[in-house]
């Protein structure tokens, strides 16, 4: 937030203004009067309130609200917001759409102790874009963070991607707030090489795509992915390797494996990517260009990238059928990711 | 219905063999194998001239889309923005699960369900 901004909020026009909250919760009645002081000052201003949190989390807030929470729009963030790379579109500039010329007011909670080290860097880039998405909109984000279950690291980087904090009884601006391009830049990580069970295929050019679908198909289904599973892979790999086709000199490389319950794709290609919002934003259907990885986004469980000024490595995953074990855990209660 | 012409995998070769009289209500165009980046080009000149052709007399498009195994997003975006342009006069059929999928994503449910179905004439 600019100083002319803050000036602003002291004059008390905060209400024309893009807010973002950090709230840091250490258990269930510090989450609910947080969380529900924030949704009835909404309320109460004429607001349309989205509370997007995880299931469990979900479950506090809707007790918590009793018969107002018919009022609220309420979605489960760990299946909504699972792939953090496209929770600024279809989740809060969705909502923000569907209310356009009002102010609206979000509880996204995009970050919880289950999110697992792959999946992290995404979603600090996506709290930090936020800023970059959402400046000059009508609209107030309130993020809860679970200070006693996640790790401090993830702490200090929510005072850096939150220009306001807030503990449920006061409010206060971020002194460690960051430009989020800075947070995005720090989140752009190099991707784990694939194992050496990995396999490969590269790809040269347009009359090669559909041998890459191919192999896609055949690794997953060898893989135990479900036929669905398999065509939304197909889509996703396809879109990303014709990028490579359609806007590189070189070849890509397509690199397929399990590991951890997932079904990973990578793609390596000498693509130089520039632009961060790429994906996020939704586009319109005459938009010939940034679609692609906006569906990608769409039809994939995890999407990290890693850009460099020599190349871009593109890794896709979706979750096998099984589940593979795993489990998003919460401090308060446990659920199952499928 | 009228005249179908195949376009084997999407309009490689034989690109452009449909033929209609004028006093034709109906053209047909069957679109077989898959749609990417190798033939994007081929589809969106067949799509265009389809429409171009037509348009004087009013003639309704149906393009048949049951041999159709994969559609890329372009694809489908060429298929949602050709139905938008027709003004009504651009149906598409059967279409595998897929291939509907694709078009949804891209936006087809925004232009028109009905877009699936037969026109009643």
């Amino acid at each position: 937030m600019t100083a002319t901004e803050i000036a602003a909020c002291v004059r008390g026009e905060r209400s024309q203004l893009f807010e973002h909250f950090g709230l840091f919760y250490r258990d269930i009645p510090e989450y609910v009067a947080g969380v529900t002081a924030f949704v009835r000052s909404a309320l109460a201003a004429g607001q349309p309130v989205l509370v997007a949190v995880p299931g469990p989390n979900l479950e506090l807030v809707r007790r918590a609200m009793g018969p107002e929470a018919g009022l609220l729009r309420l979605a489960d963030m760990a299946a909504a917001g699972r792939n953090p790379r496209r929770i600024i579109g279809t989740v809060l500039l969705a909502f923000a759409a569907a209310h356009e010329g009002r102010r609206v007011a979000i509880v996204g909670e995009p970050i919880w102790p289950g999110r697992t080290p792959m999946e992290y860097p995404a979603c600090l880039a996506h709290e930090a874009l936020i800023n970059e998405v959402f400046e000059g909109r009508d609209a107030s984000i309130l993020c809860p963070y679970d200070a006693s279950g996640l790790d401090d690291a993830a702490l200090v980087d929510a005072t850096r991607t939150h220009p306001w904090l807030t503990d449920g009884a006061s409010t206060w601006a971020s002194h460690s707030y960051c430009q989020p391009l800075e947070t995005v830049a720090a989140a752009n990580l190099p991707l784990p090489a694939p194992p050496a069970y990995a396999t490969e295929i590269s790809y040269h050019d347009q009359h090669d795509l559909a041998a890459v679908r191919r192999f896609v198909a055949h690794r997953g289904l060898a893989g135990g992915l479900t036929s669905d599973q398999i065509a939304d892979l197909t889509l996703a790999v396809n879109e990303i390797t014709a990028n490579t086709v359609e806007h590189t000199t070189g070849s890509g490389r397509l690199t397929v494996w399990r590991e951890d319950g997932a079904f990973i794709c990578q793609v390596d290609d000498d693509g130089r990517l520039t632009d961060p919002l790429a994906g996020y934003l939704p586009t319109s259907i005459d938009a010939h260009r940034g679609r692609g990885l906006a569906l990608v986004n769409q039809l994939c469980d995890l999407v990290r990238l890693h850009t460099r000024p020599d190349g871009t490595t593109i890794r896709v995953q979706v979750a096998m059928p099984d589940g593979g074990g795993r489990t998003v855990e919460f401090t308060h209660g446990r659920a199952v990711a499928g | 219905m009228a005249d179908v012409a195949t376009v084997d995998q999407l309009g490689l070769g034989d690109h452009g063999c449909w033929t209609f009289d004028d006093d034709r209500e109906q053209v047909g165009v069957r679109l077989a194998g898959e749609a990417d980046l190798s033939n994007r080009q081929a589809l969106l000149a067949l799509l265009g001239q389809l429409l171009d052709e037509t348009a004087a007399k009013g003639i309704q498009v149906v393009v048949d889309l049951t041999e159709v195994t994969f559609f890329d997003a372009a694809a489908a975006r060429a298929l949602v923005r050709a139905r938008t342009a027709s003004r009504g006069r651009l149906w598409l059929k059967g279409a595998s699960a897929g291939v509907a999928r694709m078009l949804w994503l891209q936006g087809a449910g925004e232009v028109d369900d009905s877009a699936y179905r037969w026109p009643s004439a």
